[in-house]
């Protein structure tokens, strides 16, 4: 048996000798990595809401007012812009999209809640949802609309299908599955012409402009093109590109995105404190102990890894709760709040990770102690 | 096999040592000469704070020589680092006037540590450990942790692991102070057989007049001096 797995061995008896002990350290790493995975699964929440709407457009590239960034800003544009992208070779449809945020009223508690009602005209190819595709039709006869079927409770029921919007009356004829988001509650869909009823917008202005290019084209020429001949005012990009732009701002332009790194980062020092407290009396307990050792020979090496080794034991003890846990209560959040709360596989390698390095760290920090120990303090 | 035929295991010459430095320097070690042959079984005895465990951690590298020879089973132990001190020190048995065993391991994984050390091939370490143990009346104990184990108990478990390992040179601080006069019997059994049929340098402080005779010699400090070394001849 090497060196390595004695230390191993040696530390896993220290370890798990006292069980209480134990139990109550295992809770604090526990502890420390929850508050981590809650942060990560938050940000992912954030991240997820914030572009569910532009991952559902049917869309090969996008026309937006330049100044729209994030994709859910208000920047609107003249629709004469659609046209000019429909004039481009390649291009084989051009469909507006109009959004508004405007007032639902629940109508059991007579309160007022934010709803983005999105405008589309019902025959052109517009959303990637199947049930707005087959519903579609349905939204002709003006004064209809779609519900968001992952809005939040606050709206209230509508016992006869009817909802207040803006003091106007709405017949909501059917549902799709998108979700709530930082900013409403929910979504509508209605057709162009409920729409102007509903706003009392001017139809000259549209918030964008979806492209479908002929099957087989190349979207860069396209871009290239639309680039050339649309007017400074408006830019054009692929969706995917949008998507990673939209990524890149929810990511590290918002200050609630930096606050839920703080927050992780803040998890982190918490665990390193936790661990560093739980090594370093597990040392400092044994003081006497780990100076016989190195009289009987033991060197600072194999000290260090007996911590070292503890330290990882700690960190895989603490990383399987909270991985249960923190599942849980994403989901419990998710069901109860309509946000997209949840884990990927890697924000839990991250976790691992960060837990592995957190304990390590602390591990580091304790052995500190154990550097400056000489045998003769035995005496 | 006279002490004078081979080299020495242990040799001191001119050893002195003080606490602190400068004003408040307090010297409890003074021109210290003393010789001992590998197998010899020595006692040492004195008034308490005469300075025997200061000598005994100096041997055993637990403190760093100031001035004076030490030399002990090949090692000058001036400015012996890293390794090799860490190898020096293996090749020792010391038992400690406290027994520091860790509260998590049981009497057989104590005494492992010590084993664990010097692997080698197959069960024959963990046969060692369960015969030693068994000899000091503990068999029946080797799974027991020191919170389960009387003082004594405890203190041959730390005798266990000071010489399971089969040392060259054993260095012990009173170690049958907690112990009842059968079990000392058996300890002084036990590390006068080492001397004797191994050539274990065994180097025993204790103020238990009733042990002496187990020993080769008797060696006495007072205040730090060489005070009487006497050869015992059966
Ligand atoms: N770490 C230390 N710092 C300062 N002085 C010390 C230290 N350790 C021991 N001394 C002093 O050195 C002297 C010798 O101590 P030592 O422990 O070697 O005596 P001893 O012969 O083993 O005594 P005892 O029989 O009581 O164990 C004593 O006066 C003691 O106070
Ligand atoms: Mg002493």
């Amino acid at each position: 048996m090497s060196g390595i797995r004695r230390a191993v061995r040696f530390s896993f008896r220290l370890l798990l000798h006292e069980r209480s002990r134990l139990v109550a350290s295992i809770g604090g790493v526990t502890f420390a990595l929850l508050l981590m995975l809650l942060q990560i699964g938050f940000r992912n929440a954030l991240l997820d809401s914030a572009l569910q709407l532009l991952r559902q457009v049917d869309a090969d590239i996008l026309v937006i007012n330049k100044e729209k960034d994030p994709f859910l800003a208000r920047n609107n544009m003249h629709k004469e812009r659609l046209y000019q992208a429909l004039s481009v070779q390649g291009v084989e449809t051009a469909s507006p999209l109009w959004i508004a945020l405007l007032q639902w009223k629940n109508l059991d508690k007579e309160t007022l809640h934010p709803i983005r009602v999105i405008g589309f005209r019902p025959d052109m190819p517009t959303f990637l949802i199947d049930a707005v595709r087959e519903d579609a039709p349905k939204l002709k006869r003006i004064g209809t609309a779609l519900l968001d079927a992952r809005s939040r409770d606050s709206y209230g029921d509508l016992p006869d299908g009817i909802a207040q919007i803006n003091r106007r009356e709405i017949e909501i004829v059917g549902s799709f599955p998108l979700g709530t988001d930082f900013e409403v509650d929910g979504s509508l869909l209605v057709s162009d012409e409920t729409f102007f009823e509903l706003t009392r917008q001017s139809p000259k202005w549209i918030e964008i402009a979806l492209l479908k290019l002929v099957p087989g084209t190349e979207p860069g020429p396209v871009l290239e093109e639309l680039a050339r001949i649309l007017p400074g005012d408006v830019r054009a990009f692929t969706k995917a590109q949008l998507i990673d732009r939209d990524l890149a701002y929810w990511r590290t332009g918002t200050p609630i995105s930096v606050i839920l790194l703080v927050g992780v980062a803040l998890g982190f020092a918490v665990g390193v404190v936790i661990c560093y407290q739980i090594l370093y009396t597990e040392v400092l307990d044994h003081l006497a102990e780990f100076a016989t050792l190195k009289a009987m020979g033991y060197g600072d090496r194999y000290i260090q890894w007996v911590v070292i080794s503890e330290s990882v034991l700690l960190s895989v003890l603490g990383f399987v709760p909270s991985i249960v846990l923190g599942s849980a209560m994403l989901s419990l959040l998710g069901w109860s709040s309509g946000l997209p709360a949840g884990l990927t596989l890697a924000d839990g390698a991250n976790v691992g990770a960060l837990a592995l390095s957190m304990c390590t760290l602390a591990g580091l920090l304790a052995l500190r102690k154990v550097r400056s120990l000489e045998p003769a303090e035995l005496f | 096999m006279t002490p004078d035929s081979q080299n020495p295991a242990i040799a001191l010459e001119g050893l002195s040592y003080a606490f602190g430095a400068g004003e408040t320097a307090k010297q409890v070690l003074f021109d210290i000469s003393l010789s001992l042959a590998p197998g010899e079984f020595a006692i040492m005895t004195g008034p308490s704070g005469s300075g025997k465990t200061t000598l005994l951690s100096l041997v055993g590298a637990l403190r760093r020589p100031q001035s004076g020879k030490l030399n002990c089973i090949g090692h000058d132990l001036h400015g012996l680092e890293g390794a090799e001190l860490e190898g020096y020190r293996q090749q020792l048995g010391f038992i400690f006037q406290l027994h520091n065993l860790f509260p998590a391991l049981t009497a057989f994984q104590s005494v492992q540590m010590a084993t664990d050390l010097h692997p080698e091939p197959g069960a024959e370490a963990n046969d060692r450990i369960r015969a030693l143990l068994t000899r000091l009346g503990l068999g029946e104990r080797m799974d027991y942790r020191p919170h389960q184990l009387s003082g004594g108990q405890r203190q041959r478990v730390a005798i266990a692991r000071a010489l399971v390992h089969r040392p060259a040179l054993v260095l012990a601080d009173e170690p049958t102070a907690a112990l009842d006069s059968e079990n000392t019997q058996i300890v002084l059994q036990l590390l006068a057989d080492l001397a004797h049929e191994r050539g274990t340098t065994v180097l025993m402080v204790t103020q238990d007049s009733r042990v002496f005779e187990s020993a080769d010699r008797l060696i006495n400090l007072v205040d730090g001096r060489l005070d009487s070394d006497v050869r015992r001849t059966d």
